[in-house]
């Protein structure tokens, strides 16, 4: 039998897969670990947590593609001080042991995957819901779905007891009738918002988490301007799960003699 | 621009002379402009020690980025028929200014969707040129006071917001831990959900944990961690979901005792700015009407359970 691959080598292959030219953001790529590390086996994650690296440890699961950063660093914006503020942190103290001890290399998929990919996470997101995407002739972060008409307050319970979530958030009236809906995933800024909302006939977007003096004031502006519309916010994990699993088993198929598992995670917060 | 100028520091000062004369209103016909109540406001901060910068100083002394208390929409000539303070410009707290009659919104946060209002990116956009339409149609003028309200001590956002819970300081030095008779995260988000009117309080960490000192946090991980320091729990106002809930995740997972309580931004720094801002502004602008307009809880959660 052939000596296993370096991490590296697996990830130049990967890459090559996805048929990318696009170069990873900061903060992507290989995060921690050593990219020299022989892989046997995968796991493929959401995010990196304590509990993922324990069981990709336990599993000799040694490259962890993640879609998220294992130290926070989602993007340059938020990551300005994460970085001097967790050197002497006891959790990334204790995360960075735990790669050491495990023997893992993290290695994060995320913007070159989106943008081999436009709307596969929303697809996803949509597919885990029942829904069927509207096609599209362009390549877009949102997709579009019919649905049988309900309310924007039974559409969010709904939303919440399929995905598992438990904090999904509304915004607009609860009763407003919701027949078309734009579904986002993850984090959204003002121009995902202002594209996703584009077509008058949306009347709810559905996304996970965005920031509430950008996106989510301009989709509050949207509620506000006397257009019938709501929002939904599923949560930044819960909207990105399905994506996750779908990437997992694209890994399993462009990467057939390697072993990837998913390794799933829930939502970390609860209402008290 | 120079006459302008002239004209407002002139009737600026006539302003202030009639006030430190009278303190009543101006004399019928002489029109107060946004411009002038600006002057004010700074004269009033100066007054109590907090100079206007055009680049405030860091927590660390350092000196920060260009402020973003400027005027963002309308003339500062305008004159002013009303004055109202918010937490956030949106187009409902628009329209209710409108209603009202208060013409000149000071403002914490940002209008058009960024910290600086910067609306290159969105000339063409339908909302932004719906919202601009609406306050143009209704001479509203617009200005932000961020920075500087931050750096009156003590800094009137987070006064108001631990007073509304009811939180003490330990006064020992601690800066931002407050002493909580023993309880337990869930029980400290509870009355959160309580004393603040909303339901969208997230918990991240043991429900279970023991609390007696939590630390109240901005927006982003790095500041969380350093109110920590101190505390067993961090009061956080729109925690991202992508790092400061993922940390906390984690920390649960090794046994730390550390959790977090996350509301929303609104929730978090609206009440400084809603009556304490408004009494504020009216102690120096006699001559209109000086009103808070509240922006309400966005959010409602799912009804599942």
């Amino acid at each position: 039998m052939a000596d296993p691959e370096k991490a590296t080598v697996v990830v130049r292959r990967l890459v090559a897969a996805l048929g990318t030219t696009a170069k990873e953001a900061p903060y992507e790529g290989f995060c921690a670990g050593d990219p020299e590390l022989p892989v046997q086996r995968a796991a493929c994650c959401f995010s990196p947590t304590v509990e993922v690296l324990r069981r990709a440890a336990a599993e000799k699961r040694t490259l962890v593609i993640a879609r998220e950063h294992p130290f926070y660093t989602h993007g340059t914006f938020y990551a300005s001080g994460t970085e001097a503020a967790l050197k002497e942190d006891p959790v990334a103290r204790a995360k960075r042991e735990l790669i050491a001890s495990g023997g893992l290399v993290v290695y994060r998929l995320s913007s070159l995957w989106d943008q081999a990919r436009p709307g596969a996470q929303a697809t996803a997101l949509a597919r885990a819901l029942d829904w069927r995407p509207e096609p599209t002739g362009e390549a877009r972060r949102e997709v579009v779905c019919r649905i049988p008409t309900t309310s924007l307050g039974a559409l969010a319970a709904s939303i919440e007891r399929r995905l598992g979530a438990h904090t999904v958030r509304g915004v607009g009236d609860r009763s407003l009738p919701v027949s078309r809906v734009a579904v986002l995933t993850g984090y959204v800024d003002v121009p995902t918002c202002a594209a996703a909302t584009r077509d008058p006939r949306v009347d709810a977007v559905i996304a996970g988490d965005a920031c509430e003096w950008e996106g989510a004031e301009y989709l509050k502006d949207v509620v506000d301007s006397g257009r019938k519309f709501g929002v939904l916010y599923a949560g930044f994990v819960a909207t990105e799960l399905p994506g996750t699993a779908v990437m997992a088993r694209w890994l399993r198929s462009s990467l057939p003699e390697l072993d990837v598992s998913l390794i799933s995670v829930a939502e970390p917060a609860r209402l008290p | 621009m120079s006459t302008r100028l002239n004209r407002r520091t002139l009737s600026a000062a006539l302003g202030a002379g009639l006030l430190a004369a009278a303190g009543a209103p101006r004399a019928t016909g002489a029109m107060l402009t946004a411009g002038e109540v600006i002057e004010r406001v700074k004269k009033k901060l100066a007054e109590g020690g907090v100079t206007w910068q055009e680049r405030p100083a860091r927590p660390g002394g350092a000196p920060g980025p260009v402020t973003v208390d400027t005027f963002k929409l309308g003339d500062p000539d305008a004159p002013v028929t009303g004055v109202a303070t918010c937490w956030q410009a949106t187009f409902e707290v628009l329209r209710r200014a409108a209603a009202r009659k208060l013409n000149l919104l000071i403002t914490h946060e940002p209008t058009f969707w960024n910290h600086l209002d910067d609306t290159k990116a969105v000339q063409e956009d339908p909302i932004y040129r719906a919202k601009r339409e609406f306050a143009e149609r209704h001479r509203l003028v617009i200005w932000r006071f961020h920075d500087h309200w931050h750096q009156v001590r003590p800094d009137p956002i987070f006064a108001a917001l631990t007073r509304r819970l009811g939180w003490q300081t330990s006064g020992s030095g601690l800066g931002t831990v407050y002493l909580l008779p023993q309880t337990t995260l869930a029980a400290t988000a509870r009355q959160v959900q309580d004393r603040l009117g909303t339901r969208t309080v997230r918990i991240v960490g043991n429900p279970q944990q023991p609390i007696s000192r939590m630390a109240v946090s901005a927006h982003t991980l790095s500041s969380c961690l350093t109110a920590l320091t101190n505390a067993d729990a961090v009061l956080m106002g729109e925690p991202r979901e992508f790092d400061t809930f993922e940390y906390f995740r984690d920390a649960r997972s090794l046994d730390l005792r550390r959790g977090i309580i996350g509301i929303s931004h609104d929730r978090l720094e609206e009440w400084g700015m809603r009556e304490p801002c408004a009494d504020w502004v009216r102690s120096f602008v006699p001559e209109v009407p000086v009103e808070p307009i509240r922006v309400e809880d966005w959010f409602w959660v799912a009804e599942t359970r």
